[in-house]
């Protein structure tokens, strides 16, 4: 039913633009992704199955999607990344353990994770999916989940200075 | 004990039987339950680091602002030097908005026409906060309160790097427009607020008051009355 889908779409959308920001490098990048993630999901409203969870169908393609571009991101952040663009992390004067995490800087730290760190992160630590739910999404076996789920949360917070 | 194992015991990803296990032992083990107890309040905080960009966004624009977004993209990235960061995630709100109320716009949603409601912390403040007693500690602070041309409630809003203002409606409190807050970086990567309101905030307030704000005394009234 197209009104099922419409209303999923539209209570879906701050997960994904969450999503997006645990995914993309700034703010600029996730609202394009969420942007494209919308239009592929409009345009490919026919292949969702009624009755099957919308919210993983949707994160799958904004997963896919990021993916596709990805790469290319990287090799573009390497040129175009400030120096300066880490230092700010790990020198939050206050206290580490009882400080809240600015958005900025979590995107900072989250932009390095490798990507199959982050897309885990994301998807467990920030969406709160399950390591099955996850495992399935991006179609790897749980055991790898939890692994890169491990070594992604350790380097974040090294990279966030709580370590 | 494996650190695989920890976590998925943390996680809550363990059966019945085994997470039992674990937990004993981890309660047996000072070192263990500091380290459970820190990376617990780590990923709180990592999940927190993202609320600001669950908060209902508004559709609400003026639709002679809504442009295309292409061109906003791409002047965006003109103007901005790639060192602001803070300026790009500012900016970028109210592009986010566009995007949004782009999406209503296309009939994507069944709230046709009647835009997003405040949830979470926004929600909250602005069902709960008065002006002239602010909640320590809030990221949220609520400026005027006001009655609309309708005769329903508005407050106007301000969170770290953005300002807005929401009505109440259905018993809820729908947002009428939310504004990208010019401010500074401090240097610690934290955002200050500009002096004085946005222009467009202003603006906005301006067209839809209805007589004076709310003193006070009024304003907590409102608030015993369920903002009705």
């Amino acid at each position: 039913m197209n009104l099922d889908f419409d209303q999923g779409l539209a209570t879906c959308l701050p997960r994904l633009r969450r999503f997006a920001h645990a995914l993309s490098r700034d703010a600029a990048d996730a609202d394009d992704l969420t942007q494209l993630t919308m239009e592929r999901a409009l345009r490919s409203r026919g292949q969702w199955q009624a009755g099957t969870r919308l919210d993983s169908w949707l994160f799958r393609i904004m997963r896919n999607l990021w993916i596709d571009t990805a790469r290319a991101r990287q090799r573009a952040a390497k040129v175009e990344a400030p120096p300066e663009a880490g230092l700010n992390i790990g020198h939050d004067p206050r206290a580490a353990t009882d400080a809240a995490i600015d958005l900025g800087r979590a995107m900072t730290a989250m932009e390095r994770l490798p990507a199959e760190q982050r897309e885990v992160v994301a998807l467990i630590l920030v969406e709160g999916l399950g390591y099955r739910e996850a495992a399935e999404m991006l179609d790897i076996p749980i055991g790898t989940v939890s692994s890169r789920l491990l070594r992604g949360r350790t380097a974040l917070m090294k990279l966030l200075g709580e370590e | 004990m494996t650190d695989e194992k920890f976590f998925a015991w943390l996680d809550g990803e363990l059966s019945a039987a085994e997470a039992a296990e674990v937990a004993a032992e981890v309660a047996a083990d000072s070192e263990l339950a500091a380290k459970a107890e820190h990376h617990r309040a780590f990923a709180a905080r990592l999940k927190e680091a993202f609320d600001p960009v669950m908060v209902a966004p508004a559709p609400a624009i003026p639709s002679a602002q809504v442009i295309d977004l292409a061109a906003a993209r791409q002047r965006r990235r003109g103007w901005l030097p790639a060192r602001a960061q803070w300026a790009a995630l500012a900016a970028t709100l109210a592009v986010g908005l566009l995007t949004t109320s782009l999406f209503f716009e296309r009939g994507v949603t069944m709230h046709g026409d009647q835009p997003a409601f405040a949830s979470g912390a926004l929600g909250a403040a602005l069902a709960t906060q008065l002006a002239s007693a602010p909640a320590p500690g809030s990221p949220i602070r609520i400026g005027l309160t006001f009655r609309d041309k309708r005769g329903a409630i508005c407050r106007s809003f301000t969170q770290r790097a953005s300002s807005g203002l929401a009505c109440h409606e259905q018993g809820g409190w729908r947002v009428r427009g939310v504004f990208a807050t010019a401010g500074a970086p401090d240097g610690g990567g934290d955002y200050r607020m500009a002096a004085g309101p946005d222009p467009r905030l202003a603006a906005l307030i301006d067209e839809s008051i209805a007589g004076d704000p709310l003193d006070a005394p009024a304003e907590a009234r409102a608030r015993a009355a369920d903002w009705r």
